[in-house]
């Protein structure tokens, strides 16, 4: 996976969540960082969209089980593989 | 970050913002000068979004919220049961947030007009009863949002049009709310707010359905923004004065290197048509009681002279409570016009096109408003617009002749300075005053001076319309009051005295004078009113006395300056008496005295 790609994503997650020191891993789920609740959840995806101009549809935003998932799924709409 | 400012980040930065306030909240507080208010959030959608992001303003604004949110879908049950958390929660303000989508009637396919403004009143009925239901149980100020027009037309072109549109009918039952809401609830326009953003931006389909939730984050900060202004509005924080700069802010080009003439301002260039629109923004704003001051750095003249003189200016000297063109420091002209003014430096809001300026003040005085203004004159009454400085409850008559009173006191105070001989500034402020009798159209005002005047009150005495109605019609009793004005305006009734008739005297049962116009010889001339009325009765003494009180120690030595001397040991009460058949000092005023015929 490019790493460009998962640094950008992880620059993404350190300012939703203020927490300047975050490393993202393929593994993490919600249950893993501090305040990602289900509304926290949204915000994550709005800011995800903003950052790499993209859009989720409705029912992709709440299937995403962890942050590998999440990663896959920006690289499919960036439309590399 | 400059609290001004703030209501422009981001939805992002905003949130990060109330995630740091959430996580060390006491550190933030430390140096601030804050207010505590507790706030209830009920809303007929998911209300965290707005909460969070609604702290941050508020804290920004100097207000430390505690907030209660009630649980998705429980308005209606939160307000009518009793024992329900919100009342237990005894909060001073209570924010009742809706949307479209909380509509429960709808005016069914081809009813008719009548029957759909029924429909409308009822349904606004239902909303105005939650917030008086809310006032009736606890105190708390009730802000209360209205309703967005729908992003959707099933009539099309027609929705609108048709009394039975849903376009229609949102609007017909915001002007019922607006109509029918209780006077003491704060009305909060979001029909505008989404109109202003745009509903295709405001309202984001996607979010509704993930979190219940209507609005786009993007909209939720214009949207915080102004709720948060409403709070602060209530609590007394709104701004009253705008400072502003001349060149480049009022005008295009430079007074000072250019001239008058060569002022870029008016309809004979397009940036001149762009500063003249921000004068007329700002002649709106005068009208509704915003003061406005000049903080320049020209020389004086010359600057009241382009206001005089230029054709295309939409504001005059008289617009401006306060003008200041100088060439010393912003910081200390600001500190100037706030006690000018009498008015905080909290009060103030900085407009000025220099970005080197902006920066001064927000280092020297971080209390000051400072907009920040775009580069582009075209957007400035804009960008001063959505900084929501100058918030109002409603508009009162009062508010409006606020400038001009100031300015007159300005005026006086600008004369005083430059007399060295106080009896010199005396006679040239030409004091006219009409000694007249308590009665209409006078009589409310004298018996709201009985009230309410605490310092210059010799002994006190709180008659009330009643009672004093009753003193005046006894016989031997009397009283009369004085009303002053100056060259520079008026004003009205300052002083009430009543005097009783007793047996071979004349005694002053109340002495009271408004602190406005002290030592301008209305003492002098009261005194001299008292002795011509104990000598009308052909009485050889007045009596008087000092109630002493904790607020009317500066009229402890009025009877002995005027020569009356202390009978008795009394304490702390001080009994005096006047003896006529003694000279009697003269108090010397350059007041010129009318007596209104009596009808």
């Amino acid at each position: 996976m490019n790493d460009d790609l998962i640094s950008a994503l992880q620059q993404v997650f350190r300012e939703v969540f203020n927490a300047p020191n975050l490393v993202l891993r393929a593994e993490m789920t919600a249950a893993d960082v501090n305040g990602w609740d289900s509304l926290k959840h949204v915000e994550l995806i709005m800011s995800v969209e903003a950052a790499f101009g993209i859009r989720f549809k409705t029912a992709e935003v709440a299937a995403m089980e962890n942050v590998g998932a999440l990663l896959r799924k920006v690289s499919e709409k960036l439309g590399r593989g | 970050m400059n609290g001004d400012s703030v209501h422009l980040l981001s939805f992002a930065k905003l949130a990060a913002r109330a995630q740091r306030l959430r996580d060390d909240r006491d550190g933030e507080r430390r140096g601030r000068k804050l207010l505590q208010k507790r706030i209830a959030v009920l809303g007929g959608f998911t209300t965290q979004f707005v909460t969070r992001v609604l702290d941050a303003l508020l804290f920004e604004l100097g207000v430390d919220a505690t907030f209660y949110e009630g649980p998705y879908g429980s308005l209606t049950e939160q307000v009518l049961n009793p024992d329900s958390e919100v009342y237990a929660f005894g909060p001073d303000f209570t924010l009742l947030l809706v949307h479209g989508g909380n509509l429960e009637r709808w005016p069914s396919p081809l009813c008719s007009a009548e029957e759909a403004r029924q429909l409308a009143r009822a349904e606004a009925e239902c909303w105005c009863n939650y917030a008086s239901t809310i006032e009736r149980r606890i105190a708390t100020r009730i802000v209360q949002s209205n309703f967005e027009l729908p992003a959707t037309r099933p009539l099309g072109n027609q929705d609108g049009l048709l009394p039975y549109g849903r376009v229609a009918f949102v609007r017909a039952v915001n002007a019922e709310l607006a109509r029918l809401r209780p006077s003491s609830v704060l009305a909060f326009d979001l029909e505008y707010l989404a109109s202003q953003f745009g509903l295709e931006r405001a309202l984001d389909a996607k979010i509704h359905c993930l979190t219940k939730q209507p609005f786009s984050f993007d909209f939720l900060v214009p949207y915080c923004h102004a709720l948060a202004r409403q709070v602060a509005l209530a609590c007394g924080l709104s701004k009253k004065c705008a400072v502003l700069d001349l060149d480049g802010t009022l005008w295009g080009g430079t007074l000072a290197e250019d001239g008058a003439e060569k002022l870029v301002l008016g309809p004979d260039s397009a940036e001149g048509e762009a500063f003249a629109q921000f004068q007329r923004y700002l002649e709106q704003l005068v009208q509704r009681g915003v003061l406005l001051a000049v903080c320049s750095k020209n020389d004086e003249a010359t600057a009241r002279e382009a206001f005089a003189s230029h054709p295309h200016m939409a504001l005059e000297e008289a617009d401006i409570a306060c003008f200041v063109a100088n060439w010393e420091n912003k910081a200390e002209n600001l500190v100037r016009i706030a006690r000018s003014l009498n008015i905080g430096l909290d009060a103030l809001v900085f407009v000025d096109n220099s970005p080197e300026e902006r920066h001064l003040i927000r280092s020297a005085l971080p209390e000051v408003s400072v907009v920040e203004l775009p580069e582009d004159p075209a957007e400035y009454a804009r960008a001063l617009d959505r900084g929501g400085y100058f918030e109002l409850s409603e508009l009162t008559s009062e508010a409006a002749l606020r400038t001009s009173s100031l300015v007159q006191n300005q005026k006086r105070a600008e004369i005083q300075a430059s007399f060295v001989d106080y009896d010199a500034y005396l006679r040239s402020l030409e004091l006219q005053a009409e000694v007249r009798p308590i009665a209409e159209p006078v009589f409310e005002r004298c018996a709201e001076l009985v009230l309410r005047s605490n310092q210059f009150n010799l002994r006190t005495v709180r008659h009330s319309e009643a009672d004093l109605r009753a003193f005046l019609a006894r016989s031997g009793n009397t009283g009369f009051c004085v009303a002053l004005q100056d060259r520079f305006g008026k004003y009205g009734v300052i002083s009430v005295v009543l005097l009783e008739g007793r047996d071979e005297a004349l005694f002053v049962d109340t002495w009271l004078m408004s602190c406005r116009v002290l030592k301008k010889g209305v003492e002098q001339l009261v005194f001299q009113e008292i002795v011509a009325e104990a000598r009308r009765r052909d009485v050889p003494r007045v009596l008087a006395q000092y109630v002493p009180t904790a607020k009317n120690g500066m009229v402890a030595g009025l009877l002995p300056d005027f020569g009356f001397e202390r009978t008795g040991d009394g304490e702390p009460v001080v009994d005096y008496r006047l003896d006529l058949q003694r000279p009697v000092q003269p108090a010397e005023h350059f007041i010129q005295v009318h007596r209104p015929r009596e009808s």
